[in-house]
């Protein structure tokens, strides 16, 4: 049932066995894979059914790292999360995303892939995506082929794509769940461990015009993304001045994102390619698109990160433009949000964006839509190394509610430039090779990143996943270490992050988790 | 360098990846042909003429190439470099023993980067035989 805590006029001290603050994706997940008769659920959601600029507006943060969208343009706090605007691609974590690899610090899950498959098969079921299946062999046909001829170390991997939004998808699910109470317009704002620290003994929450319950759980589990959750753990002060969990200084580190970035460009030698697998084809509502990386072998050889190409059938140029227009439209949308308003056009009103770029170096409209183009766009998609460095932190400013806001610092290192470097000079040795045809690097600018580079709106790693508490906030099953009845679900958990979009291992997890909570007594 | 630079360039690229691919594309799409380039390797100087149809174009990317290996700037020099690769120091060579090289060169990683175009050696050698 849902019941908007402005409205609710029961007690202010509410009990149940499980909480779960944020009715995002994981939250969704958790709680309909919890719900039963003998386990109560307490659900706390910031935002309702719809955005509302005002709780929104507690999204707001600052940045002072690489550049960034507008933190409160890149969640949603309503139900679903950012199940509202996400893309809907989805692809597991590889093998060698959870194994150690001595060339990247900090890397290696304590758990395998092999441990989360069932739970990935699961997991497509909430995405809705059909048949658990990433193999090329299924998904090429003759009408949507592999490159052909003897690419060497390339290859291809598949992501699919259906966007559901959880938050109108499974809305009735939960509204009938008989165990389970969704609090919507509830916004947490504390964890009030006991007196040694060692749990948690109520969570705090409160409305925008502050109405206030305490929630008392058996296990309490935080899953308001990959930001909110550090925000949270970092503000939950009043025990440990350092914030819950925190006892090692690694709460908010290892922020992790999925570069974009336009780095290179395919001139094709042949007029007869057929690359519609790699621009994205529609399978009974699911797309279903390749994109190019190397074998595992290469990228250990090589001592790269995880990383793809996108391929795209517009210029290079074009595609700076196009990043670039996305950072406006993410500023427009904020504007628009913040005036208590939702914007019509997602990203039309674009300010002249060709003064950003080379005009020299602008390809002609034509080729973008030719039925057989010449040249063919590529965005790499990267996988970022852990960095303790990256972080995020609260600021000094609060929000409305009174609590410190984000403070972002994302960074990136030599391992990230090494890997985008490597990758088209191995791409333009196989792509030449096979006489598909030639690569052009773009240029890099003084900072040594390339034009147009922006992040997916992934944000992971803040409570990463790791055996030694030292090393990691979070053991295998999710629990904070330390604290006996406290869990964290979402891409804060990641250990690394490979190069696959964030959600199905979100969900995956979620399940897992679940699972675990189930078998305990 | 201007904005002519850079199109020319994108047009020889464009024809040599076109030219390296085993489709045969229709004369009608080029524009006409140079005359062979200045070279006394005749044979080779005939294979070009028929590979490269910008020579141009070419002679811009050529000029690239030498500017980064100036120790190579002699059509003898170049010629005798491109026919030592293919293991036919005298006799005739034709255009798919040329294309072939230039599979062996990405093979091989004999690749060279020319303002962010990463083209084989064999090719670059070839463009550069068109400055002269």
């Amino acid at each position: 049932m849902f019941i908007n805590l402005t409205e609710y006029s029961g007690p202010a001290e509410i009990e149940t066995d499980i909480c779960i603050v944020g009715a995002g994706i994981a939250g969704i997940t958790l709680a309909l894979e919890l719900e039963s008769a003998s386990r109560d659920i307490c659900v706390l959601e910031s935002g309702s059914f719809v955005h509302n600029a005002e709780t929104q507006s507690l999204a707001e943060g600052e940045n002072i790292g690489l550049p960034y969208y507008p933190l409160i343009a890149t969640r949603s706090r309503l139900l679903g999360g950012s199940s509202f605007d996400w893309a809907g691609i989805s692809r597991p974590l590889d093998e060698l995303d959870f194994e150690q690899r001595e060339y990247v610090p900090h890397s290696g899950w304590p758990i395998t892939r092999a441990a989360l498959d069932e739970h990935f098969e699961r997991a497509h079921r909430y995405c809705q995506l059909g048949p658990y299946n990433y193999s090329t062999d299924f998904w090429a046909t003759s009408d949507a082929p592999l490159l052909p001829g003897d690419v060497g170390d390339l290859v291809t991997k598949i992501k699919l794509e259906k966007p559901v939004r959880f938050g109108r998808e499974y809305r009735k699910q939960l509204d009938v769940a008989p165990s389970v109470r969704v609090f919507l317009s509830a916004n947490v704002t504390e964890f009030e461990p006991a007196d040694d620290g060692a749990s948690i003994s109520k969570v705090h929450a409160k409305t925008l015009d502050g109405k206030a319950v305490s929630v008392s759980a058996k296990k309490v589990i935080v899953a308001t993304g990959g930001i909110e959750n550090a925000r949270l753990l970092l503000s939950s002060n009043k025990i440990h001045s350092t914030g819950i969990g925190n006892q090692h200084d690694l709460v908010g580190r290892f922020f992790m994102e999925h570069p974009l970035i336009p780095t290179m460009e395919l001139q094709l030698a042949r007029s007869d390619l057929n690359l519609s697998l790699y621009t994205g084809q529609d399978r009974d509502g699911i797309g279903v698109k390749g994109y190019l990386t190397l074998n595992d072998d290469t990228l250990r050889r090589e001592r790269m990160l995880n990383v793809c190409a996108t391929l795209d059938f517009i210029s290079a140029d074009q595609r700076v433009a196009k990043s670039l227009k996305g950072v406006l439209s993410a500023v427009r949308i904020w504007n628009s949000i913040k005036q208590g308003e939702m914007p019509r056009d997602f990203g039309a009103h674009v300010a002249n964006l060709v003064s950003d770029i080379d005009r020299v170096m602008i390809y002609s409209y034509e080729r973008a839509f030719m039925r057989s183009p010449e040249s063919v766009s590529i965005v790499v998609e990267l996988e970022q190394a852990p960095n303790p460095a990256s972080r995020v932190t609260l600021s000094s400013d609060v929000d409305r509610l009174g609590m410190r806001k984000t403070k972002l610092n994302w960074q990136m290192g030599s391992l990230e430039k090494h890997t985008i470097n490597r990758f088209g000079e191995l791409l333009g040795k196989e792509v030449g090779r096979a006489g598909i045809g030639r690569i052009r690097m773009l240029q890099r600018n003084e900072d040594g990143w390339w034009a147009g580079m922006r992040g997916a709106w992934h944000h992971m790693g803040t409570t990463r996943m790791h055996a030694d508490p030292k090393q990691g906030v979070v053991d295998s099953n999710c629990r904070v270490h330390g604290v006996s009845n406290l869990y964290v679900a979402g891409s804060s958990v990641f250990t690394t992050c490979g190069f696959a979009n964030p959600t199905l291992t979100i969900v995956a997890l979620a399940i897992r988790l679940a699972d675990h909570l189930k078998g305990l007594k | 360098m201007g904005s002519e630079f850079f199109i020319a360039r994108r047009r020889v690229l464009r024809q040599l990846a076109t030219t390296i691919g085993a489709a045969a594309i229709s004369s009608s799409a080029y524009p006409s042909r140079n005359p062979t380039c200045g070279i006394s390797d005749t044979n080779l100087a005939v294979t070009i003429d028929a590979l490269i149809l910008d020579q141009a174009s070419a002679a811009i990317i050529g000029e690239a190439y030498l500017a980064q290996h100036n120790e190579e700037r002699s059509a003898d020099l170049l010629s005798r470099k491109i026919r030592e690769s293919l293991g036919a120091k005298t006799g005739e060579i034709d255009q798919q023993a040329l294309l072939n090289q230039i599979r062996v060169d990405f093979e091989r990683t004999d690749i060279i980067n020319l303002h962010g175009w990463l083209l084989s050696r064999t090719e670059a050698r070839l463009c550069a035989l068109c400055t002269f």
